[in-house]
């Protein structure tokens, strides 16, 4: 199995995917040296993370980029037409969809750490060069648990991005799933129901920000291994062209 | 003992979106040779490639590879086949040698292997170029490379020469020609290019709408169709006085001559007794030759007129 999560990440090599998982996640870090630059006073840590970093990632970035992962996943294979090379090696197939799975997994929490550290190095930065540097408690064990808790939140929708990023040719229905889950998550966000609560992207929201609960984390950790078998009993059976 | 066959096909069967698309197909591969498999596009070839290799199941039949049940043992007959399925899939963000990489990689071969393919294709100079930059040409051979590693047993090509400038038709060809003695493998190359399949295979096999036509060693297929050419004074005559005695019968390319078409798909013909009934008929007889065909014509012979052509021809 390590060989084949090996081969996946070799695949990756001289495409998007560094700079996919790098570029993007500063973004919020960006943001906070805007913020502390037109603070008067320093800021304290809790606005510049709770209030502004974790949100925008949990509520914005990671559903999106999450959704260009996946779709990076299924189209280089789709792209160079490699699937009837990867399926005709002397593997089963289950194991190289679980491969896929597993290159991904760790991708994702590489971004997420990305963001959150390059947040916080950028506070101390900016902070340090106008004299203002955030205040406050900076619990690590607190942004670690962040991070747990959005990875298993977000299990759900990164196996059910990666099931339609493999399944079919066209990138932009992964895309599109990316992208209309998180304006629903929005509105969902706007109007204050509780209703959609069962909805894979405000499971992997609930998980991390607010209130961070932690059966919205266990709730999207099982969503994930549901369709993570759908998705492998699907795609064995699957024609690929 | 006998050896055991390449690839051994019984009944086999697939529709594709409801229609069928091969049909109750019987293959029967020599080793250690290439062997052609012939057939217009849309005949159903890449189907029956995608069949090999597992990436479409049958309907119904069987297939064996190498002596082995597919259904039972894909997994151990992967590792010993090389394929390259209608395009050379290639990851273009990589470079040719990387690609091997990952091949040798999931197939445990060692990449000191490589080097050996590579030599093979002569693409050790371009092995470092990022695929994208290849040629149509490059890719293949490139394709070809990875197919070669491990030295499999068995070579499924599929249209290699596909996109290819005429030059790059004749390197493939002579390269395609000469693997079973370089590698040791039974080559299995599809094409609807006649010339390519009579240059390398020793035996081939003709599909037709998913059908399988004909199958056999090319030498007896080519001697299966042959043909008397006659020239005599009253071609009209002579040619309705033959088609009475029941042969097949073509007008020639002068107005004096007419053929008569022998072998496996017509009836036995004497060319004495033929020259014996005309000149009783009071046709003057000049010339008689046996004519021995080509590809070419065999492949007319037994595909006949597609639906398009006989439009075409009204």
């Amino acid at each position: 199995m390590l060989r084949l999560v090996g081969v996946e990440f070799a695949k990756l090599r001289g495409s998007l995917v560094v700079l996919l998982i790098t570029l993007p996640p500063l973004l919020p870090g960006l943001l906070i040296a805007i913020a502390i630059a037109s603070y008067d006073g320093p800021p304290q840590w809790v606005q510049i993370l709770d209030q502004l970093t974790l949100p925008l990632w949990a509520m914005f970035l990671n559903p999106t980029l999450l959704a260009t992962l996946a779709t990076l996943m299924g189209d280089i294979e789709y792209r160079n037409n490699g699937w009837d090379f990867t399926l005709t090696q002397p593997h089963s197939r289950w194991r190289i969809f679980l491969a896929k799975l597993m290159v991904i997994v760790p991708l994702h929490a590489a971004m997420t750490v990305i963001a959150v550290g390059f947040a916080i190095v950028i506070g101390w930065g900016i902070g340090s060069i106008t004299g203002k540097v955030p205040t406050g408690d900076l619990s690590f064990p607190e942004l670690a648990m962040f991070v747990v808790r959005m990875m298993a939140g977000s299990f759900g929708i990164l196996a059910l991005q990666l099931w339609v990023a493999l399944r079919w040719r066209n990138f932009l229905l992964p895309l599109s799933l990316g992208i209309g889950g998180t304006l629903v998550t929005l509105a969902v966000l706007m109007t204050g129901t509780r209703d959609a609560d069962w909805f894979p992207w405000i499971v992997a929201l609930r998980s991390s920000v607010g209130e961070g609960d932690a059966g919205f984390a266990w709730t999207g950790l099982a969503m994930g291994i549901g369709f993570c078998v759908l998705m492998l009993a699907d795609l064995q059976r699957r024609t690929f062209r | 003992m006998p050896q055991t066959l390449a690839i051994e096909t019984r009944g086999l069967s697939r529709a594709l979106g409801g229609r069928p698309v091969v049909q109750d197909v019987g293959l029967a591969v020599p080793r250690g040779e290439v062997f052609g498999f012939l057939g217009p596009n849309g005949a159903g070839k890449t189907t029956v490639m995608r069949l090999l290799v597992g990436l479409l199941k049958p309907d119904s039949g069987t297939i064996r590879l190498l002596g082995r049940d597919l259904a039972a043992n894909r997994k151990a007959l992967m590792g010993r086949i090389g394929a390259f399925i209608e395009t050379p899939g290639l990851y273009e963000n990589l470079s040719g040698r990387d690609n091997l990489r990952l091949a040798c990689k999931l197939r445990a071969i060692d990449t000191a292997d490589i080097s050996r393919v590579l030599d093979i294709v002569g693409m050790q100079d371009a092995a470092d170029r990022r695929v994208r930059a290849y040629s149509l040409g490059m890719k293949q051979r490139m394709a070809l490379a990875r197919a070669l590693l491990g030295k499999p047993a068995l070579l499924l090509l599929d249209e290699p020469t596909n996109g290819l400038d005429p030059e790059g038709i004749m390197a493939m060809r002579e390269l395609i020609r000469d693997l079973p003695q370089r590698i040791d493998a039974t080559v299995f190359l599809s094409s609807h290019l006649l010339g390519e399949v009579e240059e390398v295979a020793n035996s081939i096999a003709l599909l037709r709408d998913g059908k399988l036509i004909a199958q056999g060693v090319l030498s007896d297929l080519r001697g299966a169709s042959a043909r008397l050419r006659i020239t005599v004074d009253r071609q009209q005559d002579a040619m309705a006085l033959m088609a009475g005695q029941g042969h097949r019968v073509e007008p020639g390319p002068s107005s004096n001559d007419l053929w008569v078409v022998t072998g496996e798909q017509a009836a036995p013909v004497d060319p004495a007794a033929i020259n014996r009934s005309l000149v009783d008929a009071g046709i003057g007889v000049s010339a008689l030759t046996q004519e021995r065909l080509g590809l070419e014509h065999l492949y007319r012979e037994v595909m006949g007129q597609r639906p398009e052509q006989k439009r075409e021809a009204a």
